[in-house]
């Protein structure tokens, strides 16, 4: 990672070299390991082993997403390029999110493993509309300039960065992976498709208003070493678009991954488990 | 709930099956479509106010309001009118409510688009988007041009997914496209009536959804070739291919939104008459010729471009004369002879259904006089073109999508409609009339369309229209309010899983 002085390293154009970081490596193989963990002794539970080695794929995907976004050549140009950020950024919260939810709804929706605090605090944050507020508001936050600029010049702000965004779009895809019976589930398809639309409009929004800026967010990318105000302006506006139109794509994907035939059913298991 | 007197063909409920899964898909189509609607509605007094001198906005601000107005409203009352057609259909034929709620997350995520482009990019280039305007805006980026480019894109694969499996769940359920096109009937002049006959609203869906994928298509088509220009594939891209294929989109898509709300006249205006409404010959006939009528008639735009091809002026003229046939003298004649001495009950929904025929007669009327060529070289560019689709809209399609939607709250839900409520329908024809007859008054008077700022003297044509125009925003705050209270109770009735029969 470069850090620091960065903008006097970083050099303009593309670079095709991939950055090894050992504390992030480190990190998701724990990440793995643990969550395998927890897979056999939910399997000694008697979990379905299943679902078990579906969600582990899965899991294990999104962990390879999250090392493939920060360390290759698409991580390793995030400082010169504000469009190689985005699209890294993109890779975390559409790919890598959805895919850790999906590895992990069986772990999570098995409450009784989980000590009742963590149950409490997973209900409450996983509820559609606290859900949505957390995942704009984290999102967005990060995407101010002070906010970012920040996370440029310091290593640890900049993995707490792409921490939030994975931890915000988890919690943002939670209450469209998990069925309608298990925790924060949105019921019908009604909710869904309003939480998608909601969803991709927030997002939209501010991907839009990085597009059509008419002047550059983030100074730093006017120091990279060869970029002029005109390349840092157009290299913004490539990565609003690439936020703006991979990201509809992927909304459309998740409704039709996500919205079911039929949600009668989903409505009377609602007003029973009301009752 | 029982349907009381109401005939089968206005029947809402699937009898022995559950089609609740589609009504509430059809709801918040209509819902959806309607709020959109009312907010693009305001937009439209905030111009009306710009054009009266009585609010001043920035032309650069006008024309990003006027382009969100005018495609937000044309998508907000096709919106609608899929709900309701969707509706109107599934008693006898098994849609995929999967689909129609993906379609509509589609369609919403393209509407996405264009509130971004238009409040956020600046687009500021009309809905119609005519090609090279957008691509040339000096106030706004090629990056917003393709930003509305691909909101209309995401409304037509919205309108495609839709159409697409409306057309296959009607073949299906007739055993056959041509079937419920009515297609046996209707070539041996009404006599072969060996097939099961489609419901005027079924054979209309079909109807509708085939122009819908040709529009939808069309509008692919125009999109492609832009794209690959913005990405510098090609360099140019021919004017008049653009600007045919754009309006053949556009236009068709602004015509379905009329011609479904029309079906929507044939599903629920017996249940108000208390009398029957079967398919006849001369309904399937006409409703067949509007295939190919709405595909011809988007020329009329394009009669001041001396590159357009004669023939083509010429099918734009015949196009626009003839699809006035079947709708008007089919459809309004049928149902003012429906309505005929049949005792009729009068309630919200019906008002509208009145109001809405009136006002496809008098739009129409408009339509005509702006489809005859020599016309057309002193009009198309006044407010007199404005006059003419807002009748449809306002007056037209508005008034029957609203009429079905309160026909839906009416049938499922127990709720009463407040007092008063008629009064308020009745009030929305005084003010949308009023509001519609300023423009046809500003056309005749040659005042000129997508003006931002008005002279002084037009701008009483705006200061008289404005009050009409409140007349119209409180007349729908009281319907929509009185709606609201109902509707919750109208959705929890669409999950009875047995329906009603």
């Amino acid at each position: 990672m470069i850090a620091g002085d960065s903008a006097a390293i970083a050099r303009y154009g593309f670079v095709w070299e991939w950055e090894w970081q050992l504390p992030l490596l480190v990190a998701l193989v724990v990440a793995e390991i643990g969550y395998l963990a927890l897979l056999l002794w939910g399997a000694r539970r008697g979990r379905e082993s299943d679902r078990s080695r579906s969600a582990l794929a899965f899991f294990t995907a999104g962990i390879v997403v999250v090392a493939l976004a920060v360390m290759s050549p698409i991580g390793a140009n995030d400082e010169r390029f504000l469009s190689m950020h985005m699209l890294e950024h993109d890779l975390l919260m559409w790919i890598a999110a959805p895919l850790l939810v999906r590895g992990a709804l069986p772990l999570i929706t098995d409450e009784h493993w989980l000590p009742t605090f963590v149950n409490r605090w997973f209900r409450l944050v996983t509820r559609p509309p606290v859900a949505l507020t957390i995942a704009t508001v984290l999102v967005w936050t990060w995407h101010a300039p002070s906010a970012y600029g920040f996370a440029l010049t310091n290593d640890a702000a900049h993995a707490f960065e792409h921490f939030c965004y994975i931890a915000a779009n988890f919690i943002y895809w939670w209450p469209l992976m998990a069925k309608p019976s298990e925790i924060g589930g949105l019921r019908s398809n009604a909710a869904r498709a309003g939480y998608l639309v909601a969803g991709s409009l927030l997002f939209g929004l501010l991907a839009a208003l990085l597009a059509f800026a008419d002047h550059v967010w983030y100074p730093h990318y006017l120091h990279v070493a060869g970029a002029t105000a005109a390349s840092a302006l157009a290299d913004q506006r490539l990565a609003g678009a690439l936020m703006l139109y991979p990201g509809a794509i992927v909304f459309v994907v998740a409704a039709v991954l996500t919205i079911s035939a039929s949600d009668s059913g989903r409505y009377r298991a609602a007003a029973i488990g009301a009752e | 709930m029982t349907y009381g007197d109401v005939p089968p063909s206005a029947m809402l409920w699937a009898p022995g099956r559950s089609n609740g899964d589609v009504l509430r898909a059809s709801l918040a189509y209509m819902v959806t479509g309607l709020a959109s609607m009312l907010l693009m509605g305001l937009l439209g007094l905030l111009m009306r106010l710009d054009q009266a001198g009585m609010l001043i906005i920035s032309p650069t601000w006008f024309y990003r309001v006027m382009t969100l107005h005018g495609s937000g409203m044309i998508a907000s009352v096709l919106l609608a009118a899929m709900g309701g057609i969707a509706a109107a259909v599934s008693p006898t034929t098994r849609l995929s409510a999967r689909a129609l709620w993906i379609a509509l997350v589609i369609y919403m995520m393209g509407n996405g688009f264009v509130i971004l482009a238009t409040l956020v990019g600046g687009f500021a280039g009309g809905w119609t988007v005519l090609y090279p305007l957008p691509e040339h805006g000096l106030v706004w980026s090629l990056g917003s041009a393709l930003a509305i480019y691909a909101g209309y894109l995401f409304v037509a694969l919205g309108l495609f997914l839709f159409c697409m499996q409306m057309l296959i769940a009607l073949a299906r359920s007739h055993g056959g496209l041509t079937k419920a096109l009515a297609w046996r009937f209707l070539f041996s002049f009404g006599r072969d009536t060996r097939d099961a006959l489609p419901r005027p609203v079924e054979l209309i869906a079909a109807v509708i959804a085939i122009d819908g994928i040709a529009a939808a298509t069309a509008g692919a088509i125009y999109l492609i070739p832009l794209f690959a220009q913005a990405s510098h594939l090609i360099t140019s891209v021919d004017a008049l291919f653009a600007k045919n294929f754009v309006l053949l989109f556009g236009h068709t898509i602004a015509n379905l939104s009329i011609y479904v709300t029309a079906g929507l006249v044939y599903a629920a205006l017996p249940a108000y008459a208390k009398r029957a409404w079967p398919l006849t010959w001369p309904v399937a006939a006409a409703w067949n010729l509007i295939i190919p009528l709405m595909l011809l008639n988007y020329s009329h735009h394009l009669y001041a471009d001396f590159a357009q091809p004669f023939a083509l002026q010429l099918l734009g003229e015949i196009g626009s004369y003839a699809v006035a046939l079947p709708s008007f003298i089919v459809t309004i004649i049928g149902a003012l002879a429906l309505m005929y001495r049949s005792g009729m009950r009068w309630s919200s929904a019906s008002i509208f259904f009145a109001l809405g025929l009136w006002g496809w007669v008098f739009g129409g009327m408009g339509a005509l006089l702006d489809a005859t060529i020599p016309v057309n070289q002193v009009m198309h560019n006044t407010l007199w073109v404005v006059a003419h689709f807002h009748t449809y809209f306002v007056l037209g399609a508005l008034a029957f999508a609203w009429a079905y939607l309160s026909y839906m709250v009416e049938m499922l839900s127990p709720v009463p409609a407040h007092r008063g409520i008629d009064a308020a329908t009745w009030l929305y024809g005084v003010g949308g009339a009023g509001f519609i007859l300023m423009f046809f008054v500003s056309g005749a008077n040659s005042v000129p369309r997508r003006f931002a700022v008005h002279l002084p003297q037009w701008q009483i044509y705006g200061r008289i229209a404005v009050p009409f125009v409140v007349l119209l925003a409180l007349s729908l705050a009281w319907i929509s309010w009185d709606l609201g209270t109902r509707m919750r109770s109208a959705w929890r009735a669409t999950l009875d899983s047995s329906g009603v029969s």
